[in-house]
């Protein structure tokens, strides 16, 4: 899937994907965080660079949900990482 | 807790590494173990006086093959974390190669070594391979002590391999055989010192040792007197305060040393079978096994 943006991964977080996780480092301050299996699917595709509202319709059709549920939940995801610093705020755009 | 020294020098992927494994060993299947203690060879530069290879012929190394195969078999077991162990692992022709595949699989790596071959330029071949700690042998703050069991000059060597490894990204542990040192409390308090003042990260304490030619080893003192040197969990060892089973009995560790054979640890006196139909067998520690399983901890350990 081709990247709609720049990635909006600061260099200061690096992951990686174990199992059905990913696990994701503020290198900061050593904290971690795992996503589960939805977090993980919304996680890979922003780090890719995807746009919020592409990643809502891929995970409508992942996993047959509603594409207005898909929103929320893609929104709500963004808004965690942000507040954790995770992402960074363009990443909602 | 880290120490600031050894903290700011840690390259961003073993960090990764180790969030990866602790994630990993907060999920980690009931009698999967969460180490792999692989025994790449029975050769050494050093004749450590405790050490169950002293004097020895030195059996034939791993086959590179059967290296590979283990490998894979520990991850697609499961088992989050493999030690490079031996004899000493860096005389192991293909030791960057198996570093190498073990980060692939997505194994975290752990490297124990007595250091005499750690310099600078090796430490970073092994983090660029894929190591992400290393465990360098430091049996005594006293510099005379420690020569004394593993032969003149070994200090300053082991010494400067935490700072190579240090330097190269890597988490470093000092392990201690304290038996063999036989420190008392003040002695642990100087050892746990020395290794923060260093820059390490951890030290790990083993117990006991067969060959050490003492009496039954106070192994639950030594376990108390590190837990008051060392209450933010600096320090960690086989034989814990308020558990009877060591780390091997209760199955959290597996070792399979050069020859194929498999043990509950490296230092165990019986080996459980071999490794060539497989290690989810061994899975489980000794206590799901019926009979008697000396290893060379003192009784009142195991």
């Amino acid at each position: 899937m081709a990247a709609d943006k720049k990635s909006p991964v600061p260099k200061t977080i690096a992951w990686r994907r174990t199992g059905d996780e990913a696990v994701i480092l503020d290198l900061r301050t050593s904290e971690y965080y795992s996503a589960n299996g939805t977090g993980t699917f919304v996680w890979e595709l922003l780090a890719a660079g995807r746009r919020p509202a592409k990643i809502a319709e891929a995970l409508a059709a992942e996993y047959g949900i509603p594409p207005a549920q898909a929103a929320a939940d893609v929104a709500a995801f963004i808004e965690d990482l942000s507040r954790l610093k995770i992402l960074s705020p363009e990443a909602a755009e | 807790m880290a120490s600031a020294a050894g903290k700011l020098r840690l390259s961003p992927r073993a960090l990764l590494d180790m969030a990866v494994l602790k994630r990993r060993l907060t999920g980690l299947p009931p009698g999967t173990p969460d180490t792999l203690y692989v025994g790449l060879t029975s050769r050494c530069d050093l004749a450590c006086r405790h050490c169950k290879y002293r004097g020895g012929p030195a059996g034939p190394d791993i086959p590179p093959a059967r290296l590979r195969r283990l490998l894979k078999e520990a991850a697609a077991a499961g088992i989050p974390r493999v030690a490079f162990f031996g004899g000493e692992p860096l005389l192991y022709p293909g030791l960057d190669a198996a570093v190498r595949l073990a980060s692939r699989l997505g194994l975290f790596t752990q490297l124990d070594t007595n250091g005499q071959r750690l310099g600078a330029a090796r430490a970073a071949e092994l983090a660029a391979a894929g190591l992400s700690l290393a465990m360098i042998s430091l049996h005594s703050a006293e510099r005379s002590r420690h020569d004394a069991l593993a032969g003149p000059g070994s200090f300053r060597k082991a010494e400067a391999a935490v700072a190579a490894a240090l330097g190269a990204g890597l988490f470093v542990h000092v392990s201690s055989c304290l038996f063999s040192a036989r420190p008392g409390a003040a002695g642990v308090r100087r050892l746990l010192a020395l290794a923060r003042r260093l820059g390490a990260h951890g030290a790990r304490t083993v117990m006991y040792s067969p060959r050490s030619g003492g009496k039954a080893a106070p192994s639950r003192r030594l376990a108390a007197a590190l837990a008051a040197a060392a209450p933010d969990g600096f320090s960690r060892g086989c034989v814990r305060p308020g558990r009877r089973d060591c780390a091997a009995a209760a199955g959290e560790i597996l070792f399979v040393d050069a020859d194929l054979s498999v043990r509950s640890c490296p230092y165990s006196g019986r080996a459980l079978g071999r490794a060539d139909r497989g290690l989810r067998r061994f899975f489980g520690g000794e206590r799901t096994r019926p009979g008697i399983f000396p290893c060379h901890a003192p009784a009142r350990v195991c």
